[in-house]
């Protein structure tokens, strides 16, 4: 299993993304995010006036020798950007040829590795009904190794609670970071009340909407027992041609609604198939932007 | 077969209940589908075109 998600091609891949990456999207940043905050750096930003409590130190004298009144240098403060990676690991990930679990991992992994190398840390945490522990704050590319070591143990089982997860989540980090949400988001309106929780607290959201093949086009007809991943619990329908015309419409429909939610709130929105190549999916979501502002 | 000896009227109403049986316990293939509800609510506003159809469900 190792072998197959995580094999030699792969490792090449990532060391490619990362080097693209680099050159696309942090090139002179190096991790060191310009805040709107001030604070303690090099980097000037204002002047204000002296009031009792500051710092002696932070006093201009050169100014003061010009006007006679005392003003304070503010700085740039440069703030830290985690990265984390929440990743649908429900039973309705484990579907589809090729897997969207694998594929999810995939991603979450290039993601991790190229977050390792450029921000300040980077973190991956499976949810399902609420947040597993996952992996989180690692720094340093050499993290990596443990961290696909983790992701290929992991196993795509039970039921989805999107809400309860991202509450979990919004309770164990407050500082603001750069989420990415991977998950083929099923049952939109729970998905939609679950991000509007992270957006409250401010964090920078991409969201990756993972499907299969089989989801977008599902080449199935006739009498059939439809049985859920997640629940095991089945229908009896009977499948004819409209209703599968239906069923793709439906589909489109769903993913243009979660398209639509995430531009209307500034929010990174990609879909990925299963069927095309993760590194080429990562590679499109760096170049287009928005996974990092 | 007369009206005196009805038998085989009655035989052969119990081989077509038979045969509706068989044509309503139809053998289905399972499909593991990752969301349900999705079907769900497309069978759910599915017309339904047929006595057949109705009998089925």
């Amino acid at each position: 299993m190792a072998d197959e998600l995580f094999d030699k091609a792969f490792l090449k891949k990532l060391e490619y993304l990362d080097l693209v990456a680099r050159r696309l999207v942090f090139g002179r940043q190096q991790a060191l995010r310009p805040s709107v905050k001030k604070g303690a750096s090099i980097e000037f930003k204002d002047y204000r006036e002296y009031s009792p409590g500051d710092d002696p130190r932070t006093v201009d004298w050169a100014v003061y020798a010009r006007l006679g009144d005392l003003f304070i240098k503010l700085f740039r403060d440069e703030q830290e950007l985690d990265l984390w990676v929440l990743l649908d690991a429900s039973g309705s990930m484990d579907f589809g040829e090729p897997n969207k679990f694998d594929h999810a991992r995939r991603i979450a992994a290039a993601l991790a590795y190229i977050g390792l190398s450029n921000m300040d840390s980077a973190s991956i945490l499976p949810f399902t009904a609420g947040l597993t522990r996952g992996r989180s704050k690692l720094r340093g590319r050499g993290q990596i190794f443990g961290l696909l070591d983790f992701l290929t143990a992991f196993r795509a089982d039970g039921r989805t609670d999107l809400r309860a997860a991202m509450r979990n989540y919004v309770s164990r980090v407050r500082r603001p970071g750069l989420i990415v949400l991977i998950s083929d988001f099923y049952g939109l309106g729970q998905a939609q009340a679950a991000i509007d929780q992270l957006r409250f607290f401010k964090h920078q959201i991409y969201v990756i909407q993972i499907a299969a093949p089989w989801e977008l086009d599902p080449p199935i007809r006739g009498d059939l027992r439809l049985v859920d991943t997640e629940s095991s619990e089945h229908d009896d329908l009977t499948i004819t041609d409209s209703m599968l015309r239906r069923y793709r419409q439906s589909f489109d429909r769903f993913s243009s609604d979660l398209r639509r939610y995430s531009m209307r709130h500034s929010i990174g929105y990609s879909l990925a198939r299963t069927d095309k190549a993760f590194d080429d999916f990562v590679l499109n979501v760096l170049q287009r932007g928005g996974l990092v502002a | 077969m007369t009206l005196l000896a009805p038998w085989a009227l009655w035989l052969s109403a119990v081989g077509g209940v038979v045969v509706a049986l068989y044509l309503l316990k139809i053998k289905r293939r399972r499909q593991t589908v990752p969301a349900l509800d999705f079907w769900r609510e497309l069978a759910g506003t599915a017309p339904v075109r047929s006595l057949f159809q109705r009998l089925k469900r």
